[in-house]
């Protein structure tokens, strides 16, 4: 009987146990999220992508980076995000009018450096990407990039105990979908902001321009700005600059997304910010050098049907124009940015 | 003992009361006229078969490897009394490889009715709003990486027409700006004007045939030969989904 008792106590406290446990599950083990805060520049416009229904958190970006950071979101382990965007090149590809991918293959454009993304509406070359948060897919699932499949990289940051306590972190559970990892991958890419240049500093009056620097501001003024606006450098509009296509890539460019031919040759105006960093130039990387991009619209813009009426006259530009504009756009390198160890891979 | 094994169990059910909060459902008790809805790809009203050989209106031979589409708003409708029952179900991938993707349960507060209407596809907004889940998640298929937006509606099969090297014929429909749309909204009677009454603890099924057969022949005539493909937005895949929105009618209603 007393034995009975006994035991009768002992299931009661092992399954009062087990109970409380399970619910222990659903909460409080939860570690604290520590708010991120998305600073706007000063004179720089609202950003386009507002957080919503994804609040920056210190945990949050620090996922997204890992994220960023990891070959396994690509086939064969070898192609991070970031091993076409490298943070010394601005996260451009350093010297690579292509990137490299899978299989000794090639992209077919060259990368783009990655910086002030929140204020971009549509993403990529031809803008075909229309939501930052979507955007790490395209070269994900490309056969000549990361060639990977959705569900396989999900399948193997579920494999990984590290990733479901970094998720569950982040996310309140150790659930992880696609959704989930380009709202993180968005949240350390949201980040990527770059306000930092002589150029900044010279527009906070904590430096000044060199007269040839200030000449070559004039001369951007009057000759570029109307296309490459200032802050951002870009006024996220897609044009056709004259430059003839690539006869073996065929590249129309926003044509292949809109299907109209008005938008034959159409690219995305890239930002001159930290421009010095990011060569080579142009939507397949024909230029070497800043030199040769204002070569082309001082003598080699070739128009076609669809060519932007602001270069299509050519723009004329000095050899000492040239020269103090040359000194103006390397005051757009953001040496802080380049080199912020809080963007740099851990470890 | 008895006093033991009495407290046993009340301290077991408290346990478990104190998880229930947790489980709890949001859904409250269904109510006892409910209404399955269930969508049965069809060709030519027979139920598809995959792999199964068709003719299609010009005369083509045809097999379906892949049917699929998104349905959302599905609710009913009473003519008389036009009132709108939505079920909660805001995006469903309707996948006729997946049996229990193509029904959906509604319980509606008035008994009568005399047809239902859903839209068929992702709407515009939700093709601009970033990274989604559950049957949005671009995992799904349904999403196209490159060119931002969602495809609507998914048929893939294989035609000794088609002109791509393997005999396949794939037609993803998306596009959901302008006069690319492919979003449509779907309207369907029941026949004859007649009306549909739910009677308390009976369960009334509406059977919703989806006829692949009009993807190649309804609003506009789209042979095999002359498309095998479509892959992006534009007036060709618009022209498809005016086809595919014809596809839909009530077969039969039924009551257990």
């Amino acid at each position: 009987m007393m034995r009975r008792t006994v035991i009768s106590i002992l299931i009661m406290l092992l399954g009062g146990f087990l109970f409380l446990e399970a619910c222990k599950k659903q909460g409080d083990t939860a570690t604290a999220l520590i708010p991120l805060q998305f600073t706007v520049p000063v004179g720089f416009p609202d950003p386009v992508y507002k957080f919503e229904n994804n609040p920056l958190t210190q945990q949050g970006f620090q996922l997204g980076k890992k994220l960023f950071f990891d070959g396994r979101l690509s086939k064969d382990g070898n192609f991070p995000c970031a091993s076409c965007h490298q943070q010394f090149a601005a996260f451009a590809t350093f010297d690579h009018p292509f990137s490299h991918g899978f299989n000794n293959q090639f992209t077919t454009r060259n990368a783009p450096g990655l910086f002030n993304v929140v204020w971009m509406k549509e993403l990529h070359w031809d803008g075909g990407i229309n939501h930052i948060e979507v955007q790490p897919l395209a070269p994900i699932v490309a056969e000549n990039e990361m060639a990977e499949t959705i569900d396989n990289v999900i399948a193997k940051l579920k494999d990984d105990a590290g990733y479901r306590q970094m998720f569950k972190t982040v996310f309140g559970d150790e659930e992880i979908n696609s959704q989930r990892m380009l709202k993180a991958l968005t949240q350390f890419v949201a980040m990527l902001v770059s306000a930092g240049s002589k150029y900044d500093k010279v527009k906070r009056g904590e430096a000044y321009f060199t007269e040839a620097e200030q000449s070559g501001y004039e001369v951007f003024q009057a000759k570029c700005t109307a296309c490459h606006a200032e802050p951002l450098f870009t006024d996220n509009s897609f044009r056709n600059t004259g430059l003839p296509v690539n006869e073996i890539l065929k590249d129309i460019g926003r044509m292949h997304i809109t299907g109209n031919p008005a938008d034959s040759l159409k690219f995305k105006v890239p930002s001159l910010r930290n421009v010095y960093a990011t060569f080579p130039y142009g939507h397949d990387g024909r230029y070497y050098s800043v030199s040769a991009v204002i070569d082309h619209y001082r003598y080699a813009v070739v128009n076609g049907p669809a060519t932007d009426p602001l270069v299509k006259n050519k723009i004329a530009i000095s050899d000492y124009e040239k020269q103090d504009l040359l000194a103006f756009l390397q005051t757009l390198t953001d040496s802080a940015f380049i080199a912020n160890k809080r963007f740099a891979q851990t470890e | 003992m008895k006093a033991g094994s009495g407290y046993i169990l009340c301290a077991l059910l408290f346990l478990l009361c104190s998880c229930q909060k947790e489980l709890k459902n949001d859904n409250s008790t269904l109510k006892s006229n409910t209404v399955h809805i269930v969508f049965r790809p069809v060709v030519k009203g027979q139920p598809l078969l995959f792999n199964q050989p068709y003719t299609n209106a010009f005369g083509e031979d045809y097999t379906v490897t892949a049917f699929r589409f998104y349905i959302s708003a599905l609710s009913l409708k009473n003519n008389n009394t036009g009132f709108p029952v939505t079920s909660e179900v805001k995006y469903r991938l309707a996948d006729a490889a997946v049996g229990n993707t193509l029904s959906f349960a509604i319980s509606p507060d008035q008994n009568t009715f005399n047809g239902l209407s859903f839209q068929l596809g992702v709407d515009s907004i939700d093709n601009v709003s970033g990274a989604q889940g559950d049957d949005l998640d671009p995992a799904r298929g349904m999403f196209w990486t490159w060119n931002s937006g969602y495809i609507m509606a998914k048929l893939e099969g294989a035609s000794s027409y088609s002109t791509v090297p393997n005999g396949n014929f794939t037609y993803h429909i998306g596009g959901f700006s302008g006069e690319n749309k492919t979003m449509r909204s779907i309207s369907v009677s029941v026949p004859q004007g007649r009306q549909i009454t739910l009677k308390d603890n009976r369960i009334t099924t509406v059977f919703v045939n989806a006829d692949i057969d009009k993807w190649f022949d309804g609003a506009h005539a789209l042979s095999i030969a002359s498309n095998a493909f479509v892959h992006s937005p534009g007036s060709l895949a618009a022209s498809y989904a005016d086809n595919y929105a014809g596809m839909f009618s009530i077969a039969s209603i039924t009551e257990e």
